[in-house]
């Protein structure tokens, strides 16, 4: 019991300590589409460098720069000699890529096309000017346009290479905030989402891509001496961002399939749709009948089952696995995490 | 109580209050549950509510699935089992973000799936449909109408099957420093590691539910 009391305030704690943040997933069941029209312009054409982590040396020598100055003073200027130095590694970087042709733009927005059309998806380009990477476009609406069309923007807000800390490796990242819109009607948002490959802190609810362990470089001199496999690691990186945002588009088709199998069946076969739909390929009359009657008692007895259930919850939680982590979330748990609490915005 | 005995029992006593209890190793895979007595087919009445008690925006659940779950026989095996019923709300309002948790070397085998209140099936998920999401390879869907339950059992084709990862992770730290001249300078610094993982998909685990209303609380539509 408190192994998983432990175990469940940990995992909301996590999550708790995210900026909230909704997705809204999309349905090709409320709204088919059949055409996407891409806006030109996702990523930028040249890779960046990320240094996150504060460097030691540096903030020695911004110590030894700065005595006598205030505190936030000592920051800036390590902020500075952190920056110079990122600046020439990311020159360097930069040039060790071009050497082999590397352009990252061409190959997501070709990976993207790709992972599309494998899901029949008819495809448009849109070419806007865009002010930002990092802001997706205000959209007007195209009247003329058919109701199985959709926009779909992304405002890649950076792909390259990235190091955090004296003791690891650059590794390839890339951020992406993906949208898609009716095309007819810009306001209506079908799919809002973010995907960042090698997140350095685990996001809330968006997707995130690890990285591939292989392409990790010590220095900078590494990715130097051998660019070819940096261009490598970082079409891996593009290319799977590409393929999860064409996951995310992904049809609904199980949903009308079922539904017609289970009208088909609705009497006798379709009670015990568990293991896939095992129950329902292969009906089991005996099956089947065992449960039928389980099935009226909740349907006719749902609120007090719900009202048992619940004092099952604080009554018999080493019996009931899987109800102690709800108390955790209840303002009612003795020690519950506060930041949970703030999380779910109780009002 | 002897001069001797009590010098022995005091040294047992140090001994015991010096050594360290080492921790718990984090659980390990459950890779089979064959010998585990299963009915053939789940349990209506027994679900787990996830409405919350008190209106929120989000709430998130947590479902051990631990060797007390309750298990079904499938014809590729037992599988454990977890139903949850869908907190009441306005149609398409919701945001359902569910799978099976990563912990330390496991995950549990989540397949999920939508039925409705007579145990039907209302919608299945594919294996392109799970992406990494938060601490967990979940799944992501707006309820709709007639959607009741969440079904989330273990998969045995998936369990045994194992990925391994690495993570960058940083961490922020409050520093000080003598400045001179009777000045404290205070910075903070980020400081990174890289972690390697190895987990292997198991029958055991937990299973993360995080609910979001797009309109109105959960439960409570405006």
């Amino acid at each position: 019991m408190l192994k998983y009391f432990v175990l469940g305030s940990t995992i909301l704690s996590t999550a708790a300590c995210a900026t909230p943040y909704t997705p809204i997933p999309f349905d090709s069941d409320i709204t088919p589409v059949e055409t996407i029209q891409i806006v030109d312009d996702s990523f930028s054409d040249e890779p960046t460098t990320q240094k996150l982590a504060t460097n030691g040396q540096n903030m020695a020598s911004a110590m030894a720069a700065s005595a006598g100055l205030a505190g936030a003073l000592v920051g800036a200027v390590a902020a500075g000699v952190e920056a110079n130095i990122e600046a020439g590694q990311r020159r360097r970087i930069q040039d060790a890529l071009d050497t082999v042709g590397f352009d990252g733009e061409t190959v997501f927005d070709e990976a993207l096309a790709k992972a599309l059309t494998e899901r029949d998806y008819e495809l448009d380009a849109l070419s806007i000017d865009r002010k930002s990477y990092r802001q997706l476009i205000d959209l007007e609406p195209d009247e003329t346009a058919a109701v199985d069309m959709a926009t779909l923007d992304i405002a890649g807000a950076g792909y390259g290479y990235q190091l955090i800390g004296g003791s690891t490796q650059w590794r390839p990242f890339v951020s992406a905030e993906v949208r898609l819109t009716s095309t007819n009607d810009p306001e209506n948002i079908l799919m809002l989402n973010r995907v960042v490959y090698n997140p350095v802190a685990t996001p809330d609810v968006i997707v995130n891509l690890s990285p591939e362990p292989k392409y990790g470089f010590v220095s900078v001199d590494d990715i130097e001496a051998d660019p070819q496999l940096a261009a490598e690691g970082l079409t891996v990186a593009l290319v799977s961002t590409a393929e999860a945002i064409a996951q995310l588009l992904n049809r609904t088709t199980i949903t009308g399939i079922a539904a017609e199998v289970a009208d088909a069946a609705s009497e006798d076969e379709v009670v015990a749709t568990v293991a896939g739909t095992d129950a329902i390929k292969e009906p089991n009359s005996e099956v089947n009948s065992e449960m039928s009657e389980p099935i009226n008692a909740v349907a006719e007895a749902e609120p007090q089952a719900q009202a048992e259930a619940s004092e099952e919850t604080e009554a018999t939680t080493d019996s009931a696995p899987g109800i102690e982590a709800d108390d955790a979330k209840t303002s009612d748990a003795p020690e519950a995490d506060p930041e949970v609490e703030n999380d779910n915005n109780d009002v | 109580m002897t001069y001797n005995n009590s010098i022995a029992l005091s040294v047992i006593i140090l001994s015991a209050a010096c050594a360290t209890t080492p921790s718990d190793p984090p659980p390990s895979a459950v890779l089979d549950i064959s010998a585990k007595s299963c009915g053939p087919s789940i349990d209506l009445e027994d679900w787990i509510a996830l409405q919350p008690e008190k209106k929120r925006k989000q709430h998130s659940v947590v479902v051990p699935v631990n060797s007390e779950a309750p298990c079904f026989t499938s014809e590729t095996g037992n599988r454990n089992y977890a139903l949850m019923k869908l907190p009441d709300h306005g149609k398409d309002e919701l945001v359902i973000t569910i799978g099976g948790y990563k912990e330390a070397v496991r995950t549990l085998a989540a397949s999920v799936t939508i039925l409705r209140e007579d145990g039907s099936l209302r919608r299945a998920f594919e294996d392109g449909d799970y992406m990494s999401r938060s601490n967990a390879r979940a799944i992501q869907f707006r309820p709709r109408e007639q959607d009741h339950f969440i079904l989330v059992e273990t998969d045995p084709a998936m369990v045994g099957d194992a990925v391994s990862t690495v993570a960058q992770n940083l961490t922020s730290r409050q520093n000080s420093v003598y400045a001179g001249g009777g000045y404290t300078a205070s910075y903070s610094t980020l400081r990174g590691s890289e972690t390697s993982s190895h987990r292997t998909y198991s029958h055991e685990g937990a299973v993360l539910v995080r609910m979001q209303a797009l309109s109105g609380h959960i439960g409570i539509p405006e």
